[in-house]
């Protein structure tokens, strides 16, 4: 008996927040202070958006690319605004798996494991050799022999994380490093080549994050390493440093000045600059509930390694990770970070945003900052319907694709005709 | 209160706005025109948005009225 599929799966492509670069990819050149659809993309079964400054890069299950907001056009810092998204013709024939957003630049990952990079380049973040923008997806050639798996872009720099035939990875950084975001040790201003991180040696990553001069990465055995600019008024860290240790983590998420991270037992944690209100712990309790970077030394730590450089061992003034008590007793699946805010989906297919709201960028109807998550009305599809919720973060602006259970009868028939 | 701090020399001149940016978290920009600069002005503005950041300089740098606007540019990131 074979599975007689009587539901189709359908998508909702909403966003919110600012939006006069045509970032929302609804049309217009207006912030928007509640979700509107950015219709168009519904069909286009997308894998992931990007989120950058002010413009966003969408990729779909079969590798194609559409591209909204901001787009960097001929001529020096020229940059011309699409309300709509627009296939990525430059890319036609070549399969794209994942994309990262920068300030004003964008990186890709093929489905063979080169990396393309556009946009803004006057500080070395396309890693193409040169200060200059390029307008079309340009080849990373300096990566060419080694296969990227992850990629991530700052303000103005990009990480990327490669592995080598055997398998061993190894992450890389390109673009400014003013702030240590390049993760080396040797003073560098800009790095107009791909750099590799110090201090990740022997240490499998498996997935890295940037946002403004900070970066991060997360390793197979759940530890999460930060560099870059310090939080709160704390040093600029130059090498990585690992944080929030006492517990294994499984995905972060990175704002211009705070980050989350999910633990692998659940529960979501933030750390750095809470301004906004964008940590989430609420303005009279940060720092109530136990924070992992505090346990020091815990006994059975399987990461020897870590330990035993003194480098990362000291503790990161502003990277004490708080937990969220919001989210206690709930499953988040899925968090985003903004400049200054932050969202979370969890696995009731529910959507809650938190911090800074000028742009309305919580999508809660007004400009008011939050300093808890706030349960967030979006989608036609009742929540309980969805199979997924993602959710993605520019600086000012906001996106979910919500994947919803259509019971139409159009889907019906369907399931009739393949069952 | 500011929200940041910024050298001037990771700002970036913009022809179009005949101002130094830097870019704002709300995805506009931060801009200080020359004018404001030659007169001591030290907060740069986004025009979208309630935030502002003090920008870090030398006025010096800035008192005397350019020759060409290109020789007043100060060249970013490689100033220590």
């Amino acid at each position: 008996m074979g599975d007689v599929r009587t539901l189709e799966e359908a998508d909702e492509v909403w966003s919110w927040g600012a939006g006069t670069s045509g970032q929302l990819g609804n049309g217009k050149l207006d912030d928007e202070l509640l979700p509107k659809r950015a219709q168009q993309l519904d069909e286009e079964q997308l894998k992931q958006i990007a989120c950058g400054g002010s413009h966003a890069v969408g990729v779909t299950d079969d590798g194609r690319v559409f591209t909204w907001g901001s787009n960097p056009a001929e001529g020096p810092n020229t940059f011309i605004p699409a309300a709509l998204p627009q296939p990525l013709e430059a890319l036609s024939g070549i399969k794209i798996v994942k994309v990262a957003a920068g300030w004003a630049h964008t990186a890709l990952i093929t489905d063979d494991g080169k990396v393309l990079t556009y946009g803004e380049g006057q500080y070395g973040q396309l890693g193409l050799g040169t200060r200059s923008s390029v307008v079309a997806p340009s080849v990373v050639e300096a990566l060419a022999s080694v296969r990227a798996v992850d990629v991530a872009c700052g303000l103005r720099h990009t990480l990327v994380l490669v592995e080598d035939a055997s398998g061993t990875s190894c992450v890389r950084a390109f673009g400014a490093g003013k702030r240590g975001q390049l993760g080396v040790s040797s003073p560098t201003l800009v790095a107009t080549r791909p750099v590799t991180v110090d201090g990740l040696n022997g240490v499998q990553v498996r997935a890295v994050s940037a946002a403004g001069d900070h970066s991060a990465a997360l390793t197979v055995n759940g530890d999460l390493m930060a560099w870059g600019r310090g939080y709160l008024d704390a040093p600029d860290m130059h090498v990585p440093i690992r944080i929030g240790r006492g517990k294994k983590w499984s995905h972060m998420a990175l704002g211009w000045s705070h980050g989350l991270a999910l633990a692998d037992e659940g529960g979501l944690w933030a750390w750095g600059s809470n301004r906004y209100g964008q940590l989430g712990t609420g303005a009279s309790a940060p720092g109530t509930l136990p924070s992992p970077s505090a346990q020091l030394g815990v006994p059975g730590d399987p990461s020897p390694g870590l330990n035993n450089n003194h480098k990362v061992e000291r503790e990161v003034k502003g990277a004490e990770l708080k937990q969220i008590p919001f989210f206690v007793g709930r499953k988040v699946t899925g968090i985003a970070a903004g400049a200054e805010h932050s969202a979370a989906v969890t696995d009731s297919g529910e959507v809650f945003t938190w911090g800074w709201a000028e742009h309305g960028q919580l999508g809660l109807g007004d400009t008011q900052d939050r300093d808890t998550p706030q349960l967030l009305a979006v989608g036609l599809s009742p929540s309980q319907t969805r199979t997924s919720a993602q959710v993605y973060c520019g600086s000012g602006f906001t996106f979910v694709v919500l994947r919803h259970r259509q019971e139409s009868e159009e889907a019906a028939d369907v399931a009739v005709r393949t069952g | 209160m500011s929200y940041d701090e910024v050298e001037i020399e990771d700002m970036q001149w913009s022809d179009d706005l005949s101002a130094f940016t830097y870019p704002c978290p709300c995805g506009d920009l931060f801009q200080i025109t020359l004018d404001e600069l030659k007169t001591g002005e030290e907060i740069a503005r986004c025009p979208s948005c309630s935030l502002y950041i003090t920008v870090i300089y030398n006025p010096e740098d800035f008192e005397e009225p350019p020759a060409t606007e290109d020789t007043r540019i100060p060249q970013q990131v490689e100033v220590s």
